[in-house]
């Protein structure tokens, strides 16, 4: 089956079969920051932004992502919204192992993406089913709040650059 | 980011800068890469008598044990294990061979189309493994015109609708099979075991337990189980193998490189030089690096070198789950003479492990448990008996960080189930049986634990356990007898538990007093630690503490691994990640460097090593005295709230003591005990992450060699959960994981 996408900001059709998970198609594309973890839509390994929203891979047939827009670590790690994010996350103490980054980092954008002001009750519920492979969730939470932080900072600076 | 391309290294010299790469296995590919799958056997035990396969399509392989060019056996310490199960099955889900091919998918078909066929001998472990719903490969059942009794048990099979035919639901987990052989059925052979007597009992005097038992005020026994295990998130097992000019490249998450490259030389039948292992990152709580991981490679090594092809083998989360187990069960039963004033007299513990089909650690991990079960209590009069069985389960490994924490389950447990008996606090026994003297102590273990009476305290004020502990049973017993089941308010529950944290271990001659570790000063003033690089966290306690010895900035010193790679490599990394020893064996070429810095002419190298006198201080053939080089301790209460309707756990609060000697970087060491105590909570209840309210971790001020803390949580926060559950049903938790169902039923009888 043919599945035309968007991915990391280039138009590409995606030749598979429609009930192949999106997990398997993207590492065949040699996007491995996408990784198999628990394969049930719960670790966080597995995500990537579809249409700008997080979600697991691991439990989305291919076919459900036909004319979606799909972005993976790979492209996301060149913007400088992930940049805060790492930054927030180095400030924290947090040291991801590697395996989990895609969900870490993709949920801590969609929570600043999202919120004016988020607290840590609100981010607590967004990132608690992730797994506590490397980093425990109350540090996690400072690590959002710090990329919170630089995030508010640099739009500041970038806003009084522009005025 | 890990790195995406993989790069086969020619050379040794090479190799050593690429000894840690920080990337998965599961990442690597190349051109023509073929994936692999194993064939496993669906019986626990019994002889293969023929393995049937289908038509392989091109490009398609099947190996087995016959094809395999060297030795098909892989030797660890004393115990062989077979690379490819060749006639005689030991274990359900054994690997009989492996299929590689171009497409993942299809190699996953043609494994499940493979028919295994068993001498009729093994029939009755065939239909066992039927009746688990274990449909691929099939069992071919014997032919009836062969063997006179088949008959019967074919029509025996229809009967109990067991044919492998009607089976359509997927393969059962293993773990619902009981891991423990009970006393009468126990089978299995004893591969290790260790007694330990002292006291009145050391002189098997006749009649003279049930006397000393008699004499107490209180006898109390129980059997305490725990067999608790890490949820697996990240990469499973596996490994990616490859040939280029001559040398087999083998990328994998070992953690013992040259262990594994003697191995695969020997079923290869290939030089170690031929050999090049590429260690990639390891999967956080996975013991299987240590030796299981080796025939995994082994496998795909034997694959890559017959086709001539770059392989992968990844296992299945599934295969993962129920082949790769990290932790050994065990049953520990405690006999415990107590007088009124709370002193025990007596202990018999009965330590049972099942090390599955084999593990040759099991000798290591018994003494850790025999080491561990009295916990630093002094008591007069022990025996403990300690036994390792194998089964039909799957082989085990050893789990250095959580070796001994069933051993603490136990004897946390039995503590509060004297302090319930005795109508004593719990607190109170802990105190009152704590070995506080070093110089009258009669256990045959002593521990550096000298802060263990403030470590206690510490955590039951900073609880306020007694109070609580009092207020709970209070309300416990009233709503044990209420009547209003209307209104009815959260039922609590407390728990405390304390326990060491040993690194460092005497006992074992291949790993312990081998660590070494080399410093050199660089006439520039650059410092290099010769040493594989640990952790992190590690890293920077590293850096730091040459830092502040050597008065040089941080920056100026480094961690490389590039000492000769023989020299580098001999034992499992973890034993170089050990902190204790080697943090103190940095301390002192640092201390030596700083001494001589001004005499001698730069640069200047120390290398140092653990000397033997310090392992004297444990007696092996006598077993006593000094068993770990540094011992940390830890104290937690766990308070727990339970609704007074469904009776759904919640944890109202953790309160955590540790002495772990001199702390270099205390965020660091809060963020490693908090992620700690998440990934326990995710254990301690089936299927459930049990939410904690508030964590509260306090340290105890010390400048003694630092000790390791990453067994503490595990030692202390099962066991005190329990007790606090306990108290909270009014009913006796004796073995974790427990399940919902248990929970409400224990709580509904209540």
């Amino acid at each position: 089956m043919k599945i035309p996408v968007t991915l990391n900001n280039a138009k590409i059709v995606l030749e598979s079969e429609p009930n192949d998970r999106l997990l398997n198609v993207l590492r065949r594309l040699n996007l491995l920051s996408v990784k198999c973890g628990c394969s049930e839509g719960r670790c966080g390994a597995c995500t990537v932004l579809l249409d700008g929203k997080p979600v697991p891979s691991c439990i989305i047939p291919v076919a459900l992502s036909r004319d979606s827009t799909i972005i993976t670590l790979e492209y996301f790690s060149k913007q400088e919204d992930y940049q805060d994010i790492i930054n927030g996350f180095k400030k924290a103490g947090i040291n991801m192992c590697g395996y989990c980054n895609a969900g870490k980092v993709f949920s801590a954008w969609h929570i600043l993406n999202t919120s004016m002001k988020p607290d840590r009750r609100m981010i607590y519920e967004e990132v608690n089913h992730l797994s506590p492979c490397c980093t425990n969730t109350d540090t996690l939470i400072n690590g959002i709040l710090y990329a919170f932080d630089f995030r508010v900072h640099r739009m500041g600076v970038q806003k009084n650059a522009k005025n | 980011m890990p790195k995406s391309s993989t790069k086969s290294v020619r050379s040794q010299k090479t190799a050593r800068t690429t000894l840690q790469a920080l990337d998965y296995y599961t990442d690597c590919s190349r051109q023509g890469m073929l994936y692999a799958a194993l064939i496993r056997s669906p019986a626990a035990s019994g002889i293969i008598t023929n393995i049937s396969i289908p038509q392989m399509p091109d490009g398609y392989f099947l190996f087995t044990a016959r094809d395999i060019p060297g030795r098909n056996t892989v030797r660890t310490q004393n115990a062989d294990t077979p690379v490819f199960c060749a006639d005689r099955v030991s274990y359900f889900g054994e690997p009989i061979g492996i299929v590689a091919g171009p497409d993942e998918s299809q190699v996953y078909e043609l494994t499940s189309e493979i028919e295994v066929t068993f001498d009729s001998s093994t029939l009755e472990s065939a239909l066992e493994s039927v009746a688990k719903k274990y449909t691929h490969p099939v069992i071919k059942l014997p032919d009836t015109e062969q063997k006179p009794d088949a008959k019967q048990i074919l029509e025996i099979t229809k009967a109990m609708n067991l044919d492998p035919s009607f089976v359509v639901q997927p393969p059962a987990a293993i773990t619902a099979e009981p891991r423990i052989p009970s006393q009468s059925e126990n089978t299995g052979a004893v591969i290790a075991q260790r007694i330990v007597k002292t006291g009145l009992f050391s002189d098997d005097a006749p009649n003279v337990y049930e006397s000393v038992f008699k004499s107490a005020d209180f006898d109390i026994s129980e059997t305490w189980v725990q067999d608790t295990e890490q949820p697996s998130w990240t990469e499973t097992n596996g490994a990616f193998c490859f040939m280029e000019n001559g040398i087999m490249n083998i990328f994998t998450p070992t953690q013992w490189p040259n262990y594994l490259r003697k191995a695969v030389s020997v079923s290869l039948n290939l030089d170690n030089e031929k050999i090049f292992i590429r260690e990639t990152n390891s999967s956080g709580h996975d013991a299987n690096g240590i030796w299981r991981n080796a025939t995994l490679a082994i496998q795909t090594a034997v694959a890559a070198y017959l086709t001539g092809k770059p392989v992968k083998l990844t296992l299945s989360r599934d295969e993962h789950q129920k082949f790769m187990k990290s932790g050994v069960p065990a049953k520990i039963h405690y006999r415990t003479a107590v007088m009124k004033d709370g002193s025990i007299t007596a202990v018999k513990a009965d330590i049972t492990i099942d090390v599955g089909s084999c593990n040759p650690f099991a000798q290591e991990i018994l003494d850790r448990l025999v080491i561990a079960v009295c916990n630093i209590y002094d008591i007069p009069n022990i025996c403990i008996t300690a036994k390792a069985v194998t089964s039909t389960n799957p082989p085990t490994s050893i789990f250095p960080e959580m070796i001994d924490s069933q051993a603490f389950f136990a004897a946390e447990n039995h503590l509060q189930l004297i302090a319930e008996e005795t109508n004593i606090l719990p607190a109170d026994i802990r105190l009152k049986n704590i070995c506080s003297n070093q110089k009258n102590i009669k256990m045959p273990f002593i521990f550096h634990t000298e802060k263990a009476e403030s470590v206690l305290n510490n955590v039951i004020a900073m609880s306020d356990f007694n109070r609580k502990y009092t207020t709970f049973r209070i309300d416990a017993k009233q709503h044990r007898n209420s009547e209003d089941t209307f209104f009815a308010l959260p039922i609590r529950g407390i728990g405390l538990t304390c326990a060491f944290d040993g690194s460092g271990y005497f006992g074992n001659d291949i790993f312990s007093g081998s660590q070494k570790i080399a410093v050199t000063l660089e006439s520039d003033n650059a410092v290099t630690i010769h040493s594989l690089v640990p952790s992190p966290s590690i890293s920077e306690i590293w850096i730091k503490t040459v830092s502040a010895i050597l008065k040089l900035p941080p920056s100026a010193v480094k961690i490389t691994p590039d000492m000769e790679i023989n020299d580098v490599m001999p034992l499992p990394d973890n034993i170089y990640s050990n902190i204790s020893i080697m943090t103190h064996l940095l301390t002192q070429c640092s201390l030596e460097i700083a001494k001589k810095r001004e005499k001698t002419q730069l640069p200047l190298t120390v290398k140092k090593g653990l000397g033997p006198s310090m392992k004297k201080q444990w007696n092996k053939s006598d077993f006593r005295g000094i068993p770990f080089h540094t011992t940390s301790f830890g104290a937690a209460v766990v308070e727990i709230e339970l609704d007074p309707y469904t009776y759904k756990e919640r944890i109202k609060g953790i309160w955590l003591t540790v002495d772990c000697g001199r702390i270099f970087s205390l965020h660091a060491i809060e963020n490693t005990l908090r992620l700690s105590i998440q990934q326990e909570l995710s254990q301690l209840v089936a299927d459930e992450t049990i939410v904690c309210d508030g964590l509260h971790i306090s340290f105890i001020q010390s400048e003694d060699n630092p000790g390791q803390i990453g067994e503490i949580v595990h030692n202390t926060v099962p066991a005190a959960f329990s007790s606090a559950l306990s108290q909270a049903l009014s009913a006796r938790i004796c073995s974790l994981p427990c399940t919902a169902e248990t929970i409400y039923s224990q709580g509904d009888t209540a």
